[in-house]
């Protein structure tokens, strides 16, 4: 007796279903990411490059090693170290753990192109601009953030397309994103296409990015 | 009436003393042309009446106002100075490591400390030891003081600058450029009995409004919706003019203005500059263009090594300088 039969049967649609309720949740990691590390990045940049010393040393230290380090390490060391050196942990929840970490790993990395861009703009739009009577926080958000939004953007998309690809790390913690119900399908119904389907859904995904930010930049063109 | 008056005013980079005791003053409706070569500080000096570098000693008074003060400071003497005990000169290295640790040790024990620096490559030591200051006389020490940055800012509005590098803002439009800073800034005006002193910045249909009219001034009203990138070198420095001239400064400064442009283009600058002379602007251009600076400028101070080397009509001293080290820079100029 084929030992397949005694498996249920899943339709087509219940597929489906499935690999969407996996779908939602590779959506909900970058998301929640993208939405927590932009800004977070930013503040990180802000460290690296204050002008009091053990600020700047901290946020150094902090891109170092999460840059460092790979990522799936990472949203180990955050999910089980706390219970390892005995805390209570049990307000974190798996996808909480993976939301942390995500959120810690890509702050640094936005942090480093936001830093980068910013030190990149020229002495003199600063000083043009506080000969012009603006004070620092105007010459920053009128004049050096637009000019530095438009340098960035290229980085950006593509940090932003590693993300997407990223997420799939989550199943390290069992989080099920796509990818671990698709191989799932596999291993319990020895089904493979739902596997190459993920692909395709990476795929599509990251196309409409693309187009995303060739919008973005093309807005930006009118000015060198 | 004076608009600029500024007294011995000293500038250092760290060791590097870059302006020696400058003074000079600016009557309303003058052009005043600073020349002199390379690294003679007319760019330093430039800067800190702007603002954009601070000044150790001295006063400026911009409008009658006075702005940088000079002040006397107190200076407790150091309670503990350093004073040479032994300084060795050797080449036998051995030996030397024998002298530090020698001193270390004694610096642990004892309160007073001692130190080894060590100079040339490890073969020369200064032993010093820190000893009590027997000089208690407390003395003085004369400082600029500044205002605080808020005030600073508003004082600073009082100065237009051109730079060399024109600085325009790559993403917004000519027009924009313009009307960018009166629409954001705060100045202070009088109102309309002539007495009361209000804060405002204006509507956007009044900086268009000046924008259009400084444009059509510097003849560009046909370049306003065009971006910085699409405008030549001259146009750009015009608009960077134009720009300057939308806040209204007591004083417009230039810094080398057209020395970033081809000399094809320096001409449309300078005779943008010379028309603003007709309106009775008060400017300070820091310049290489000799024969220009004679035409347009009432007084040249000829600037060499941070100091005023010679100071008075136009063409008087570049016709005819009295110092050697004028006459040598004129003639190399004048020849080059």
């Amino acid at each position: 007796m084929n030992i397949l039969a005694l498996v249920e049967k899943l339709s087509f649609l219940e597929i489906i279903g499935r690999l969407g309720e996996g779908f939602l949740s590779t959506l909900a990691i970058f998301g929640l990411t993208l939405v927590l590390a932009l800004p977070l990045g930013l503040l990180v940049a802000f460290g690296s490059m204050s002008r009091f010393k053990p600020i700047k040393w901290l946020s150094r230290t902090l891109v170092w090693i999460i840059r460092g380090t790979p990522l799936i390490l990472q949203i180990i060391v955050i999910f089980y170290g706390p219970g390892l050196i005995g805390w209570d942990t049990s307000f974190l929840s798996r996808f909480g753990a993976v939301i942390l970490a995500f959120t810690i790993n890509y702050a640094a990395y936005f942090s480093e192109i936001y830093r980068g861009g910013i030190e990149s703009m020229p002495k003199g739009q600063y000083e043009a601009a506080y000969l012009l009577g603006m004070n620092k926080f105007q010459a920053f958000t009128k004049v050096i953030i637009p000019q530095v939004y438009k340098r960035i953007l290229p980085p950006m998309g593509n940090e932003i397309i590693t993300l997407v690809k990223d997420t799939s790390l989550a199943r390290v913690i069992a989080v099920g994103e796509i990818i671990m119900v698709a191989e799932e399908m596999s291993n319990v119904y020895a089904l493979v296409w739902p596997l190459l389907f993920t692909g395709f859904f990476y795929l599509a995904f990251n196309g409409m990015l693309t187009l995303l930010f060739s919008y973005l930049e093309k807005r930006n063109s009118r000015w060198a | 009436m004076k608009v600029l008056e500024v007294k011995g005013v000293n500038k250092y980079f760290g060791s590097n003393h870059v302006l020696k005791d400058v003074s000079f003053s600016m009557e309303k409706g003058e052009v005043l042309a600073i020349i002199g070569s390379s690294g003679g500080g007319k760019t330093t000096l430039l800067r800190s009446l702007t603002f954009l570098e601070r000044i150790q000693k001295g006063t400026i008074e911009i409008g009658g106002e006075s702005i940088i003060t000079d002040i006397e400071k107190e200076k407790k003497p150091s309670k503990y100075v350093w004073k040479e005990i032994e300084s060795k000169k050797s080449k036998n290295n051995k030996d030397d490591n024998a002298v530090e640790l020698e001193v270390d040790l004694s610096s642990t024990k004892k309160k007073t400390c001692a130190i080894c620096n060590k100079l040339n490559s490890m073969k020369n030591y200064k032993i010093k030891k820190l000893v009590k200051n027997e000089d208690k006389e407390p003395t003085t020490i004369t400082l600029s003081s500044y205002p605080k940055d808020k005030e600073l800012r508003e004082k600073r509005l009082k100065m237009g600058l051109v730079f060399q590098e024109f600085n325009l803002f790559p993403h917004k439009t000519v027009v924009q450029n313009l009307m960018m800073a009166p629409m954001l800034v705060k100045k202070s005006m009088n109102d309309d009995s002539g007495i009361n002193i209000v804060k405002v910045a204006v509507t956007e249909d009044q900086a268009r409004q000046k924008a259009l009219e400084v444009l059509e001034q510097v003849g560009l009203s046909d370049k306003a919706d065009a971006y910085p990138c699409d405008i030549s070198g001259g146009q750009k420095q015009r608009v960077a003019i134009a720009r300057a001239l939308c806040m209204n400064p007591e004083i417009l400064c230039f810094d080398e203005p057209t020395s970033a442009l081809d000399p094809e283009l320096t001409g449309e600058v300078l005779k943008v500059i010379s028309s603003l002379k007709d309106t009775g602007v008060t400017m300070l251009i820091v310049t290489h263009e000799i024969m220009f600076a004679r035409e347009i400028a009432d007084t040249v101070i000829f600037l060499d090594g941070g100091r005023i080397l010679e100071m008075g009509d136009a063409k008087t001293v570049i016709d005819n300088p009295t110092e050697e080290r004028t006459k040598e820079f004129m003639n190399k100029i004048l020849k080059g």
